[in-house]
């Protein structure tokens, strides 16, 4: 990426810095170049654009939002809960920051059929009022790309209760999840997830930073640590899950980073190939240990699973069977 | 005393556009005692500084400097 660097230095020797990136009109411009997997995002490439060029585009605070097929809703600020209305097609929200409601919702709910699909792009998804409940998108039928997601007890959650076992329609790229909600409303509190997968098929995830932490402000959670439930919980709590394709992330943090297990009370549903799970870089800081760095059952496809590493050496990632 | 701060008018630029860079720095402070006869003493506290600014193959110009902010002009 072409940057420039300005270095001041004062009368007595101390030294400043800043670094700006040049070939870019916009931050827009600048986002729109990368290349998924081939960097990490982070805070500096996800969710709102902090180009002193965009204050000057005039932002407004609107309600709960019902987006028109074909819309492209850019600048907003949006205080209430984003729901897609029966129909066709799709919609795009752009450089929006994505607050919820007050009251009992999510961000973006999308998971009734027959729904248009929803585009995030360089979107922040922070609500101003998290609870136990909260989470940033949910549901079927959309995507999310370059968006920092936070301070949810999930920050998505793939689930579609009209039609569990098919494509779920859901791709999650160059996207930052972290530092989530967590509160001890249950004996251990939420179990709070970056992602929660519980039906459906063809779930891309690729390019992404995933951190299983919750935020600073709920911590200690009740293991006494700042770890989140899992990274990636993959359960088939609503549906049957296939086809996955998670590559190419980088993963930290969690009790047990990548999760996946059986629906075993209830409506039983057993996993068979989940799909694939490759090229993600493992951090060191899973709450469990490295044993469980990807934890799955027994009856799930044992193939799936290749080329997953650690960061810091690249050793190789054993998959832990169980169940 | 804290490393200068350094901002920038825009994070992204297209190339010939001109960049305005701020510098918000510590200047070394001196206190001067004075002692007459008898023994009381009076201070005078004064500020000396001043900042400079680099950017690699680039003419820098300072436009302004109060002795705790100052502005350059780079183009990018």
């Amino acid at each position: 990426m072409p940057s420039l660097t300005f270095t001041a230095t004062d009368q007595d020797g101390r030294v400043g810095a800043a670094t700006v990136l040049v070939g870019f009109g916009t931050e827009r411009a600048y986002r729109e170049s990368l290349v998924a997997e081939t960097y990490d995002p982070d805070a500096s490439n996800t969710g709102c654009y902090d180009d002193p060029a965009w204050p000057a585009i005039p932002r407004f605070t609107i309600a709960n939002h019902t987006p028109a097929t074909g819309g492209v809703y850019e600048n907003l600020i949006i205080q209430g809960q984003i729901t897609p209305p029966v129909g066709v097609g799709r919609a795009t929200y752009r450089n929006c920051e994505l607050q919820g409601p007050l009251g009992s919702g999510h961000l973006v709910k999308a998971y009734d059929a027959g729904r248009i699909g929803i585009d995030l792009v360089d979107c922040t998804l922070r609500p101003r009022n998290p609870d136990n409940s909260r989470v940033g998108i949910i549901g079927r039928n959309w995507t999310m790309r370059r968006c920092d997601v936070s301070h949810v007890v999930d920050g998505f959650r793939v689930q579609d209760t009209n039609d569990p076992d098919g494509p779920s329609g859901v791709e999650v790229w160059q996207s930052y999840v972290h530092d989530l909600y967590w509160e001890a409303d249950t004996a251990d509190g939420t179990h709070s997830d970056d992602g929660q997968i519980s039906s459906g098929s063809g779930t891309v995830i690729r390019g992404n930073t995933l951190i299983g932490n919750i935020a600073p402000e709920y911590a200690p959670n009740f293991y006494g640590t700042t770890h989140a439930n899992a990274v990636l919980m993959i359960k088939p709590d609503v549906g049957l899950i296939s086809g996955l394709d998670i590559r190419n992330n980088l993963i930290d943090g969690g009790a047990i980073p990548v999760n996946i297990a059986n629906k075993t009370s209830g409506t039983v549903r057993t996993l068979g190939s989940v799909g694939t799970i490759s090229g993600n870089r493992f951090g060191r800081n899973a709450r469990i240990g490295a044993s469980w760095t990807i934890t799955m059952p027994v009856s799930a496809s044992a193939t799936v699973t290749v080329g997953n590493v650690y960061a810091d050496n690249g050793a190789a990632v054993t998959v832990r069977r169980q169940g | 005393m804290a490393n200068p701060v350094v901002t920038t008018n825009k994070s992204s630029y297209l190339p010939g556009e001109i960049a305005t860079i701020t510098v918000d720095y510590d200047p070394r402070v001196t206190v001067f005692t004075g002692t007459d006869q008898d023994g009381n003493t009076g201070t005078v506290t004064v500020t000396a500084g001043s900042a400079i600014l680099t950017a690699p193959g680039k003419t820098v110009t300072k436009v302004s400097d109060n002795g705790t902010v100052a502005t350059f002009t780079v183009t990018v």
